[in-house]
């Protein structure tokens, strides 16, 4: 990497922000300065670049505090106007999540929309239930509550801000509803989210100035990052971020409850990042233009995590409002506002301007080597995995024949079948073994015909528990025709128990 | 070009109104969509902007209840101006400016209610 020829530290950005002085520009602007003056020239006259975005995050929530009531309550189910919160912390303590939907009205009203009441200023219902304890002896709790009659009211969002998102599409000939919006049949539009060349991270995408600590613009108000976010993937350009903020100093125009039809609800959030012009390189970087942020053309109509991908595509295209897919010309629907998205980089802008504002150097900056992994449902173990074959003889044969039997093979026990191998029965080497002790010969004398029997594809511990159950040590596996396909032994699951133990 | 909406009452439904004033004027007018049950039915019709009053008093002179062509509308103080509903639409009524706004262009509107569902903030209703 060259060295930079121009360097300045955020306590220089800061004073001049102090005296009033500070060049800040919002990243739409960035592009055009930076293609006249070229990088250096840039760097040397701006100071700050704002970025901002409004769309749907559904990774938001808030951590309320209502104070004691008297007799006190230790809340074990809080609601919020029909929104259940999480409260699985101290007593009067909990977490309100933007997509829990409200028990009276789902897919209608959720914690999102309570966030935004809450802002607004508007009366929220309270109602909770408690089992009592020496301590915390009521039981019952209504109420109605504004934000202001809470003790702390943190928005706290583990995953924001995504750098750029991949569009989405729908391959199946029938309408689908998703969190990427309605998607109409064989791949008729097209939706997406995010703000481009205005996106916060795109702006720095090696996270040069972004990290713990980083003072921004959140719902209005001021917030701060405070780690990577949940699924932070820098290495493939989907970075995230964790934020929190003062909801009591937000704007309910940033915070907003809304909803995605038959998927349910979420919040929009509202956020800028400052980012500060220490070096040309950042000066470049914040000149980034729609056109190279590219994302993948993704069918939302296969129902798996690896959804095919129909082809790349810019920003600058999504923005124009129509593409090209598989030969066709179809419209694009941003999720998020563009509108809103500049209002939050110009706010932020003026904020700075306006010595409101300053920045913040991070105390750790957020990993450029953080893996996104996916979660691989384990396969259960089956029946299948434990099959072996099944020693078998008809009724026609004698005790003395399957004696034989039973020795020859080294096992406890036969199955019994007819001619067309169906299920009839089973022995063992305990029924023989009396068999012989008291003279009998007729094997259908000695017989189990109630038999237990698994099937393939059953899962092995249930085929462990039946066989606990009925106290047994063997199952005959048989296909839906009762045809016998072999046998599981109680002997084969536990030795595998025992080789698996570490 | 105008719209207009037709609300025929359950008494009237059966009766062939439509084509009594199609004759009647020598109107060509252009059904655009048609919803029609046992218990009445409703019309999107286009016609030419001179023709307008006329083909009004007609179908008023059948028990026709008339009004202009708006199928739909747009709640400004709800719209975030997102864009999510812009896809869907099948005749290009929904027009997003320069500076990102969406606008409704109602004359397009052909009341299909695609955009409906698609609206995260309940900002698009159905004019009843």
């Amino acid at each position: 990497m060259k060295n930079s020829m121009v360097t300045k530290t955020y306590s220089e950005i800061n004073e001049k922000i102090k005296r009033g002085e500070a060049v800040v520009v919002t990243a739409e602007e960035m592009i055009e300065i930076v293609q006249e003056k070229g990088e250096e020239a840039a760097a040397k006259e701006i100071d700050v670049v704002t970025t901002g975005t409004f769309g749907a995050m559904c990774s938001s929530g808030a951590f309320l505090n209502f104070g004691h009531s008297d007799p006190p309550i230790k809340m074990e189910k809080v609601l919020l106007n029909d929104v259940e919160a999480y409260h699985g912390t101290a007593a009067v303590d909990c977490y309100i999540g933007a997509t829990k939907m409200s028990e009276k009205k789902p897919f209608e009203y959720g914690g999102g929309h309570v966030i935004e009441d809450l802002v607004a200023g508007k009366p929220v219902e309270l109602r909770a239930t408690a089992y009592g304890t020496d301590c915390y002896p009521r039981e019952n709790l209504e109420t109605v509550i504004t934000i202001n009659d809470l003790n702390q009211a943190i928005l706290c969002n583990p995953r924001n801000g995504y750098q750029r998102y991949n569009a989405a599409t729908n391959g199946r000939h029938e309408t689908i509803y998703t969190y990427m919006g309605k998607l109409l049949p064989n791949y008729r539009n097209v939706t997406y989210s995010g703000a481009g060349c205005l996106s916060p991270l795109s702006n720095d995408p090696d996270y040069e100035t972004i990290g713990i600590g980083t003072r921004i613009f959140l719902g209005g108000g001021i917030g701060y990052i405070i780690g990577e976010g949940t699924q932070h993937n820098p290495k493939t350009g989907f970075g995230t971020i964790m934020v929190k903020g003062d909801l009591k100093q937000m704007n309910s125009k940033f915070l907003k409850g809304a909803v995605f039809t038959k998927y349910g609800t979420t919040m929009y959030v509202g956020l800028g990042i400052p980012i500060p012009i220490l070096n040309e390189g950042l000066a470049r970087k914040t000149a980034i233009m729609d056109k190279d942020i590219t994302v993948n053309v993704v069918d939302y109509g296969v129902p798996s995590r690896n959804r095919p991908t129909l082809r790349t595509v810019t920003y600058e295209e999504l923005k124009s409002g129509r593409i090209e897919l598989n030969g066709k010309t179809v419209n694009t629907s941003c999720l998020s506002s563009l509108k809103v998205a500049r209002e939050v980089a110009d706010t932020l802008r003026k904020w700075i301007q306006n010595g409101e504002f300053f920045l913040t150097a991070p105390v750790e900056n957020l990993s450029t080597t953080q893996v996104f992994k996916p979660l691989d449902v384990r396969a259960k173990a089956t029946v299948r995995s434990y099959l072996k074959p099944a020693i078998t003889c008809t009724l026609d044969e004698s005790v003395h024949d399957v004696a034989k039997k039973l020795i020859a093979n080294s096992t406890n026990h036969i199955v019994v079948v007819d001619e067309a191998n169906k299920l009839k029965g089973i022995v063992t080497s305990w029924d023989v073994t009396r068999a012989v002790a008291q003279g009998i010969d007729n094997l259908a004398d000695i017989v189990t015909t109630r038999v237990y029997s698994a099937s393939l594809d059953d899962p092995i511990d249930y085929s462990a528990r039946e066989m606990t159950k009925h106290n047994i040590s063997a199952l005959p596996v048989i296909d839906s025709q009762k045809k016998v396909i072999g046998i599981v032994i109680a002997e084969s699951i536990l030795r595998h128990f025992d080789t698996n133990r570490t | 070009m105008k719209k207009l909406v037709l609300h025929f009452g359950e008494e009237i439904v059966n009766n062939a109104i439509t084509a009594k004033v199609i004759l009647e004027t020598q109107v060509p007018l252009n059904i655009l969509r048609a919803d029609v049950s046992e218990g009445g039915g409703v019309f999107l019709i286009e016609v030419p902007d001179e023709d307008c009053a006329r083909i009004k008093t007609a179908f008023e002179a059948e028990s026709v209840k008339v009004e202009p062509g708006k199928m739909i509308e747009k709640i400004d103080e709800k719209c975030i101006d997102c864009g999510a509903c812009y896809s869907v639409c099948p005749v290009n009524a929904i027009e997003i400016t320069p500076d990102s706004t969406i606008q409704f262009k109602y004359e397009n509107c052909i009341g299909c209610l695609y955009c409906i569902d698609t609206c995260p903030f309940g900002a698009i209703t159905i004019q009843e």
